[in-house]
């Protein structure tokens, strides 16, 4: 009974021992958006799928990269689904953290070894890997799936299907073509483009969406992990519909965007962030118009430390192509 | 001084009024006949494009990024255009004209075999702008068609008979016969 009593002993204080032990992981988080009926709502997204691999990158080649962390990357992915790395550390300066690449499933799976072949003219990249390959040695990256329409709905309660006028829509902004691009929620289980073709576009990070509800009002409740790196957003010229990467609200100096080293442009004719206002009658635009503040619309310095809420989209204006670095917040 | 400072503050009250940003025309108690057979095929909609209709050629221009479709078992019509400025040809206040086509080979209105116009006086291209707003349009018995037949009191909307139109080779080559008897004739009156 004794020797129960020493073993019952030891094995508490294993216990106590582990416990004593801090673990940690990466964040994670939870949006709620309400979708009042007969609205719309700009959307930004910016929980995400959870990691499918974190690796570290052992060699670069024209058209991939290789993992020393799996000897099959491709049996992690599934045939027809869209995958995106994200690099989650990288050379200060450099904009290597939070670049993304999206994979080239069939490839990577038919490679069946360490090796992810990387989609080299995919829209969604925010960098060429030619560009990035000098700085990618041993850098760490996250591979996950993209989020899609499919997906989206799934997390939208009160999601309601019907005919044109009557069922829910998602808009997504296309920035080539300065023009929205509309998905109908047409079925219960599909959502259809403007030629009722069946479709499940992806949402990449950093995309904004507006909800288009119709009679019957939802939310949309997200739940997911949180980013722990810097993020990319490869920002062309005019509009383009964008969130800023992490769930919590930020200023606009919280993102980084009063620092011309960070992609952002001052001036007169200065790049510019439309926030939708509440009633959806109309923006707010504002202005970067000196080298370190934003203006209003009355031309008063910007202030405001959570002018950029979370869970919301906004509209960014840039003169040029620019790929604008977001610095990873303190949490 | 007072100008660039003027210049300044405009620049920076930029003030968006959201007008919209796209069109749609929607109808969900449609039927459509194809030389006066009523269409029925449900494995494949027929398709619909909004643009403008120029009588003179009878030339109808679709509007580029327009979508649409006519759903045989759903009976709806509807066609949308997402657009975020004036440019031409999405004029403000231009009138536009919705085709509907035979679209069983291709989402292409141009390599459509059969096809209908409609319009409407009060189908007018709205002011866009980066706005969420949508203007709807329908079918009413204001609505006349350009080409084909429209019957809005026949018990339902009816869109009747699509006017057939030669394929593009078919015309090339119809073109070069014509070509080649006139210059038969030519060669014989010589």
């Amino acid at each position: 009974m004794k020797k129960l009593n020493l073993s019952l002993a030891i094995l508490a204080l294993a216990v106590m021992s582990v416990n004593a032990q801090t673990a940690y992981s990466d964040p994670v988080g939870y949006e709620n958006v309400d979708l009042p009926a007969n609205s719309i709502k700009s959307v930004g997204i910016n929980l995400l799928n959870s990691d499918l691999l974190v690796g570290s990158i052992s060699s670069v080649q024209a058209d991939g990269i290789t993992s020393g962390q799996s000897s099959n990357v491709g049996g992690l992915l599934t045939s027809g689904q869209p995958y995106y790395v994200e690099m989650k550390t990288g050379p200060v300066g450099s904009n290597v953290a939070g670049a993304r690449l999206d994979v080239d499933v069939t490839a990577t799976i038919a490679a069946a070894s360490g090796k992810i072949v990387l989609l080299a003219s995919s829209p969604n990249n925010t960098e060429v890997l030619s560009q990035l390959a000098p700085n990618l040695s041993g850098v760490t990256f996250a591979l996950r799936k993209h989020q899609n329409l499919n997906d989206l709905a799934a997390r939208i309660n009160g999601l309601t299907a019907g005919s044109s006028g009557t069922g829910d829509e998602i808009l997504l902004f296309d920035n080539a073509n300065a023009s929205w691009t509309t998905y109908l929620r047409r079925t219960t289980t599909t959502w259809r483009d403007a030629n009722n073709t069946t479709v499940n576009p992806i949402v990449p990070p950093g995309t904004g969406i507006f909800i288009r509800k119709r009679g019957v009002a939802g939310s949309l409740s997200v739940v997911g992990s949180v980013r722990n790196n810097d993020f990319q957003l490869n920002t062309g010229t005019g509009y383009q519909l964008v969130t800023f990467g992490w769930p919590i609200d930020k200023s606009i100096s919280g993102i980084g965007a009063n620092v011309a080293a960070n992609g952002w442009t001052s001036g007169s004719n200065g790049d510019k962030i439309l926030s939708l206002l509440d009633d959806g009658s109309g923006y707010s635009t504002y202005l970067f118009r000196t080298s370190t503040s934003w203006r209003d619309p009355n031309n008063v310095t910007v202030t405001d430390n959570a002018l950029l809420l979370s869970g919301k989209a906004f509209l960014v204006f840039k003169n040029a192509r620019a790929n604008v670095t977001l610095p990873k917040p303190t949490f | 001084m007072r100008n660039k400072i003027l210049a300044t503050m405009a620049a920076c009250l930029v003030a968006v009024q959201i007008q919209a940003s796209s069109v749609k025309i929607i109808d969900d108690s449609l039927s459509v006949l194809v030389n006066s057979v009523a269409y029925t095929t449900t494995t494949s909609d027929l398709g619909a494009r909004l643009g403008v209709w120029d009588a003179g050629t009878s030339v109808f221009t679709q509007f580029a990024g327009s979508g649409g479709y006519y759903s045989a078992d759903l009976g709806e019509l509807s066609t949308l255009l997402d657009k975020t400025t004036n440019v031409a040809p999405y004029v403000a206040n231009t009138q536009f004209a919705v085709a509907v086509y035979n679209r069983v080979a291709t989402l292409d209105f141009a390599s459509s075999v059969a096809f209908a116009v409609l319009t409407d006086s009060t189908w007018k291209v709205p002011t866009f702008d980066l706005g969420t707003g949508q203007t709807l349009f329908g079918l009413t018995a204001s609505t006349s068609a350009l080409a084909g037949t429209y019957d809005y009191n026949g018990g339902t909307q009816i869109i009747g008979l699509l006017v057939a139109v030669p394929e593009p080779s078919v015309a090339s080559l119809l073109a070069l016969g014509v070509a080649g008897l006139v210059a038969l004739r030519v060669r014989r009156k010589s």
